[in-house]
Protein backbone atom coordinates (compact mmCIF):
# COMPACT_ATOMS: atom_id res chain seq x y z
CA UNK A 1 0.00 0.00 0.00
CA UNK A 2 2.72 2.58 0.59
CA UNK A 3 4.25 1.79 -2.36
CA UNK A 4 1.00 3.17 -3.73
CA UNK A 5 0.82 6.03 -1.51
CA UNK A 6 4.09 7.29 -2.23
CA UNK A 7 4.50 6.44 -5.49
CA UNK A 8 4.85 10.61 -6.75
CA UNK A 9 7.94 11.05 -4.45
CA UNK A 10 10.90 10.71 -5.98
CA UNK A 11 13.95 8.97 -4.88
CA UNK A 12 15.97 11.79 -3.85
CA UNK A 13 13.15 13.50 -1.87
CA UNK A 14 12.38 9.83 -0.04
CA UNK A 15 15.85 10.06 0.93
CA UNK A 16 16.10 13.85 2.04
CA UNK A 17 13.11 13.17 4.18
CA UNK A 18 14.87 10.26 5.65
CA UNK A 19 18.08 12.55 6.77
CA UNK A 20 15.75 15.52 7.73
CA UNK A 21 13.16 12.95 10.15
CA UNK A 22 15.91 10.20 10.46
CA UNK A 23 12.95 7.82 10.32
CA UNK A 24 14.06 4.50 8.93
CA UNK A 25 10.42 4.21 7.12
CA UNK A 26 10.96 6.69 4.61
CA UNK A 27 14.22 4.59 3.53
CA UNK A 28 11.82 1.33 3.69
CA UNK A 29 9.74 3.15 1.29
CA UNK A 30 12.61 3.71 -0.79
CA UNK A 31 14.30 0.36 -0.66
CA UNK A 32 10.70 -1.79 -1.16
CA UNK A 33 11.26 -0.05 -4.72
CA UNK A 34 14.54 -1.76 -5.39
CA UNK A 35 13.48 -4.97 -3.95
CA UNK A 36 13.01 -7.13 -7.37
CA UNK A 37 16.18 -5.63 -8.87
CA UNK A 38 18.27 -6.57 -6.09
CA UNK A 39 16.74 -9.98 -6.03
CA UNK A 40 17.45 -10.31 -9.55
CA UNK A 41 21.42 -8.95 -9.25
CA UNK A 42 22.08 -11.39 -6.34
CA UNK A 43 20.73 -13.77 -8.47
CA UNK A 44 22.98 -12.99 -11.46
CA UNK A 45 26.27 -13.27 -9.19
CA UNK A 46 25.15 -16.06 -6.23
CA UNK A 47 23.14 -18.17 -8.58
CA UNK A 48 20.71 -19.14 -5.61
CA UNK A 49 17.52 -18.99 -4.64
CA UNK A 50 17.96 -18.87 -0.71
CA UNK A 51 21.44 -17.11 -1.27
CA UNK A 52 19.96 -14.23 -2.75
CA UNK A 53 17.45 -13.58 -0.49
CA UNK A 54 19.80 -13.87 2.56
CA UNK A 55 22.26 -11.31 0.56
CA UNK A 56 18.93 -9.34 -0.04
CA UNK A 57 18.19 -8.86 3.36
CA UNK A 58 22.54 -8.49 4.14
CA UNK A 59 22.11 -5.44 1.85
CA UNK A 60 19.01 -3.90 3.00
CA UNK A 61 21.10 -4.12 6.75
CA UNK A 62 23.37 -2.36 5.16
CA UNK A 63 21.93 0.31 3.92
CA UNK A 64 20.26 0.93 6.83
CA UNK A 65 23.29 1.21 9.16
CA UNK A 66 25.43 3.05 6.61
CA UNK A 67 23.34 5.42 4.34
CA UNK A 68 23.67 8.17 7.09
CA UNK A 69 27.91 7.96 6.09
CA UNK A 70 27.60 9.07 2.79
CA UNK A 71 26.49 11.65 0.82
CA UNK A 72 24.19 10.27 -1.93
CA UNK A 73 23.48 12.31 -4.93
CA UNK A 74 21.79 9.07 -7.07
CA UNK A 75 20.53 6.54 -4.69
CA UNK A 76 19.88 4.27 -7.52
CA UNK A 77 23.70 4.04 -8.20
CA UNK A 78 24.66 3.71 -5.34
CA UNK A 79 22.21 0.68 -4.10
CA UNK A 80 23.30 -1.00 -7.26
CA UNK A 81 27.24 -0.30 -6.03
CA UNK A 82 26.41 -1.59 -2.43
CA UNK A 83 23.93 -4.59 -3.98
CA UNK A 84 27.41 -5.74 -6.45
CA UNK A 85 29.95 -5.41 -3.71
CA UNK A 86 27.70 -7.53 -1.12
CA UNK A 87 27.26 -10.22 -3.93
CA UNK A 88 31.02 -10.11 -4.76
CA UNK A 89 32.18 -10.30 -0.44
CA UNK A 90 29.70 -13.34 0.14
CA UNK A 91 31.44 -14.83 -3.10
CA UNK A 92 35.01 -14.30 -1.77
CA UNK A 93 34.17 -15.68 1.35
CA UNK A 94 32.29 -18.39 0.31
CA UNK A 95 35.17 -19.79 -3.12
CA UNK A 96 38.51 -18.58 -0.96
CA UNK A 97 40.52 -15.73 -2.80
CA UNK A 98 38.69 -14.69 -5.89
CA UNK A 99 40.59 -11.09 -6.70
CA UNK A 100 37.45 -8.61 -6.31
CA UNK A 101 37.55 -5.29 -5.99
CA UNK A 102 36.10 -3.82 -2.91
CA UNK A 103 38.20 -0.45 -2.42
CA UNK A 104 35.03 1.89 -3.11
CA UNK A 105 33.01 0.49 0.00
CA UNK A 106 35.61 1.67 1.80
CA UNK A 107 35.76 5.59 3.18
CA UNK A 108 33.20 8.05 2.42
CA UNK A 109 32.55 8.64 -1.34
CA UNK A 110 30.07 10.77 -3.67
CA UNK A 111 27.87 9.66 -6.04
CA UNK A 112 27.24 11.53 -8.80
CA UNK A 113 24.24 11.00 -11.39
CA UNK A 114 25.76 10.74 -14.49
CA UNK A 115 25.52 14.44 -16.28
CA UNK A 116 24.82 13.64 -19.93
CA UNK A 117 27.62 16.00 -21.79
CA UNK A 118 26.79 17.96 -24.51
CA UNK A 119 26.31 16.11 -27.28
CA UNK A 120 27.35 17.25 -30.84
CA UNK A 121 25.24 17.24 -33.61
CA UNK A 122 25.10 13.75 -34.94
CA UNK A 123 24.21 13.49 -38.93
CA UNK A 124 22.33 10.12 -40.50
CA UNK A 125 25.13 9.80 -42.84
CA UNK A 126 27.45 9.94 -39.62
CA UNK A 127 25.62 7.30 -37.84
CA UNK A 128 24.78 4.98 -41.00
CA UNK A 129 28.81 5.15 -41.72
CA UNK A 130 29.68 4.55 -37.60
CA UNK A 131 26.64 1.25 -38.29
CA UNK A 132 29.02 0.04 -41.01
CA UNK A 133 32.24 0.65 -38.68
CA UNK A 134 30.37 -2.01 -36.52
CA UNK A 135 31.46 -6.08 -36.53
CA UNK A 136 28.87 -8.00 -38.29
CA UNK A 137 27.16 -9.29 -35.21
CA UNK A 138 27.15 -6.10 -33.08
CA UNK A 139 25.66 -4.95 -36.99
CA UNK A 140 23.34 -7.45 -36.99
CA UNK A 141 21.87 -7.04 -33.61
CA UNK A 142 21.84 -3.47 -33.11
CA UNK A 143 19.90 -2.79 -36.71
CA UNK A 144 17.47 -5.38 -36.10
CA UNK A 145 17.14 -4.13 -32.15
CA UNK A 146 17.05 -0.53 -32.78
CA UNK A 147 15.76 -0.10 -35.99
CA UNK A 148 13.54 -3.01 -36.72
CA UNK A 149 12.16 -2.61 -32.91
CA UNK A 150 12.74 -6.69 -32.09
CA UNK A 151 12.93 -8.66 -28.94
CA UNK A 152 16.30 -9.78 -27.75
CA UNK A 153 14.28 -13.50 -28.10
CA UNK A 154 13.41 -12.75 -31.77
CA UNK A 155 16.67 -12.01 -32.52
CA UNK A 156 17.89 -14.63 -30.68
CA UNK A 157 15.49 -16.69 -32.90
CA UNK A 158 16.70 -14.83 -36.31
CA UNK A 159 20.63 -14.71 -35.84
CA UNK A 160 20.76 -17.98 -33.93
CA UNK A 161 23.08 -16.27 -31.37
CA UNK A 162 22.03 -16.97 -27.57
CA UNK A 163 19.92 -14.69 -25.67
CA UNK A 164 22.49 -13.52 -23.16
CA UNK A 165 24.90 -12.47 -26.21
CA UNK A 166 22.43 -10.88 -28.23
CA UNK A 167 22.30 -8.14 -25.38
CA UNK A 168 26.04 -7.92 -25.04
CA UNK A 169 26.29 -7.31 -28.54
CA UNK A 170 23.69 -4.69 -28.45
CA UNK A 171 25.40 -3.02 -25.37
CA UNK A 172 28.70 -3.34 -26.99
CA UNK A 173 27.75 -2.17 -30.24
CA UNK A 174 25.99 0.74 -29.00
CA UNK A 175 29.16 1.64 -27.24
CA UNK A 176 31.48 1.38 -30.15
CA UNK A 177 29.00 3.50 -32.06
CA UNK A 178 29.41 6.24 -30.44
CA UNK A 179 33.58 5.93 -30.08
CA UNK A 180 33.70 5.79 -33.73
CA UNK A 181 30.82 8.48 -34.17
CA UNK A 182 33.54 10.57 -31.57
CA UNK A 183 36.65 9.45 -33.54
CA UNK A 184 34.72 10.50 -36.55
CA UNK A 185 34.05 14.03 -35.05
CA UNK A 186 37.57 14.41 -33.87
CA UNK A 187 38.91 13.80 -37.57
CA UNK A 188 36.42 16.03 -39.08
CA UNK A 189 37.53 18.85 -36.36
CA UNK A 190 41.04 18.86 -36.89
CA UNK A 191 40.83 18.33 -40.85
CA UNK A 192 38.33 21.76 -40.45
CA UNK A 193 41.16 23.26 -37.94
CA UNK A 194 43.73 23.00 -40.55
CA UNK B 1 14.07 4.86 -40.59
CA UNK B 2 15.60 8.46 -40.22
CA UNK B 3 14.10 8.80 -36.97
CA UNK B 4 14.94 5.05 -35.73
CA UNK B 5 18.43 6.27 -36.55
CA UNK B 6 18.73 8.80 -33.52
CA UNK B 7 16.59 6.09 -31.47
CA UNK B 8 19.99 4.16 -31.41
CA UNK B 9 21.81 6.61 -29.31
CA UNK B 10 18.87 8.62 -27.54
CA UNK B 11 18.98 7.81 -23.66
CA UNK B 12 15.29 6.10 -23.22
CA UNK B 13 13.09 7.71 -20.60
CA UNK B 14 11.63 6.29 -17.55
CA UNK B 15 12.10 2.15 -15.56
CA UNK B 16 10.19 -0.47 -16.29
CA UNK B 17 7.45 -0.97 -13.41
CA UNK B 18 7.81 -3.74 -11.11
CA UNK B 19 4.49 -5.08 -12.68
CA UNK B 20 5.89 -4.57 -16.32
CA UNK B 21 9.31 -6.44 -15.35
CA UNK B 22 7.28 -9.59 -14.02
CA UNK B 23 5.04 -9.41 -16.50
CA UNK B 24 8.14 -9.59 -19.22
CA UNK B 25 9.52 -12.62 -17.31
CA UNK B 26 6.59 -14.81 -17.59
CA UNK B 27 6.39 -13.81 -21.25
CA UNK B 28 3.05 -11.75 -20.89
CA UNK B 29 3.88 -8.95 -22.84
CA UNK B 30 3.32 -8.31 -26.16
CA UNK B 31 6.39 -8.16 -29.03
CA UNK B 32 6.35 -4.19 -28.75
CA UNK B 33 5.70 -3.84 -25.20
CA UNK B 34 9.10 -6.30 -25.02
CA UNK B 35 11.11 -3.92 -27.04
CA UNK B 36 9.85 -0.92 -25.41
CA UNK B 37 11.05 -2.40 -21.92
CA UNK B 38 14.29 -3.98 -23.21
CA UNK B 39 15.02 -1.06 -24.86
CA UNK B 40 14.55 0.77 -21.32
CA UNK B 41 16.59 -1.82 -19.64
CA UNK B 42 19.60 -1.95 -22.12
CA UNK B 43 21.70 0.99 -21.09
CA UNK B 44 21.08 0.66 -17.23
CA UNK B 45 23.36 -2.03 -15.89
CA UNK B 46 21.16 -2.38 -12.52
CA UNK B 47 18.27 -3.17 -14.32
CA UNK B 48 20.15 -5.22 -16.94
CA UNK B 49 21.88 -7.07 -13.91
CA UNK B 50 18.70 -7.59 -12.41
CA UNK B 51 16.54 -9.20 -15.62
CA UNK B 52 19.79 -11.78 -16.35
CA UNK B 53 19.37 -12.85 -12.58
CA UNK B 54 15.39 -12.86 -12.41
CA UNK B 55 15.29 -15.08 -15.70
CA UNK B 56 17.81 -17.96 -14.07
CA UNK B 57 15.30 -18.27 -11.24
CA UNK B 58 13.21 -21.56 -12.43
CA UNK B 59 9.41 -20.48 -11.17
CA UNK B 60 8.81 -17.73 -12.18
CA UNK B 61 5.25 -17.48 -10.12
CA UNK B 62 7.84 -17.56 -6.79
CA UNK B 63 9.26 -14.34 -7.47
CA UNK B 64 6.37 -12.70 -6.86
CA UNK B 65 6.06 -14.52 -3.21
CA UNK B 66 9.82 -13.79 -2.64
CA UNK B 67 9.83 -10.10 -2.88
CA UNK B 68 6.65 -10.15 -0.92
CA UNK B 69 8.48 -12.13 1.71
CA UNK B 70 11.37 -9.62 1.57
CA UNK B 71 9.05 -6.28 1.68
CA UNK B 72 7.56 -6.98 4.72
CA UNK B 73 10.69 -8.66 6.70
CA UNK B 74 11.85 -4.77 5.17
CA UNK B 75 9.13 -3.47 6.57
CA UNK B 76 9.79 -5.31 9.75
CA UNK B 77 12.99 -3.94 10.46
CA UNK B 78 12.33 0.06 9.49
CA UNK B 79 9.50 -0.07 11.65
CA UNK B 80 10.77 -1.63 15.29
CA UNK B 81 13.53 1.01 14.59
CA UNK B 82 11.21 4.02 14.79
CA UNK B 83 9.59 2.16 18.00
CA UNK B 84 12.67 2.04 19.79
CA UNK B 85 13.66 5.59 19.05
CA UNK B 86 10.87 6.61 19.80
CA UNK B 87 10.49 4.94 23.01
CA UNK B 88 13.49 6.45 23.91
CA UNK B 89 12.69 10.14 22.75
CA UNK B 90 9.15 10.25 24.13
CA UNK B 91 8.88 8.76 27.18
CA UNK B 92 11.49 10.56 29.53
CA UNK B 93 11.96 9.31 32.81
CA UNK B 94 10.04 11.62 35.33
CA UNK B 95 10.88 9.24 38.34
CA UNK B 96 14.38 9.66 38.12
CA UNK B 97 13.95 13.40 38.10
CA UNK B 98 11.96 13.80 40.89
CA UNK B 99 13.83 11.08 43.01
CA UNK B 100 16.91 13.66 42.30
CA UNK B 101 15.20 16.72 43.09
CA UNK B 102 13.74 14.83 46.25
CA UNK B 103 17.57 13.76 47.28
CA UNK B 104 18.72 16.94 46.78
CA UNK B 105 15.95 19.09 48.77
CA UNK B 106 16.70 16.17 51.64
CA UNK B 107 21.01 16.91 51.60
CA UNK B 108 20.33 20.97 52.19
CA UNK B 109 17.37 20.43 54.70
CA UNK B 110 19.67 18.02 56.48
CA UNK B 111 22.80 20.78 55.82
CA UNK B 112 20.98 23.59 57.33
CA UNK B 113 19.14 21.78 60.36
CA UNK B 114 23.24 20.69 61.33
CA UNK B 115 24.65 24.33 60.23
CA UNK B 116 21.80 25.53 62.92
CA UNK B 117 22.26 23.59 65.04
CA UNK B 118 26.38 24.08 65.69
CA UNK B 119 25.18 27.94 64.97
CA UNK B 120 23.29 27.72 68.20
CA UNK B 121 25.50 26.10 70.15
CA UNK B 122 28.32 28.35 70.13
Amino acid sequence: MSKELYKDINDGELLQRFWQTQNNEWLGILLQRYTLLLFGVCMKYLKNENDAQDCVQQIFLKVIQEVSKYKIDYFKSWLYMVAKNQCLTLLRDKKGKIPVELTETNGRFVYEEQKQEEQPVITDDLLKQALSGLNEEQYKCVTLFYLQKNSYQRISEVTGYPILKVKSYIQNGKRNLRLIIEKKIKETDSGNAR
Amino acid sequence: MQDDLKDILSQPEGNPSQDQLLKYLKNELEAAEKHELEKQVVDDAFESDALEGLQQVENNEKIEFIVDSLNRELKKRTAQKISARQKRQLKPQWWLYFSVLILLIIIVLVYLFFHKSTDVRL
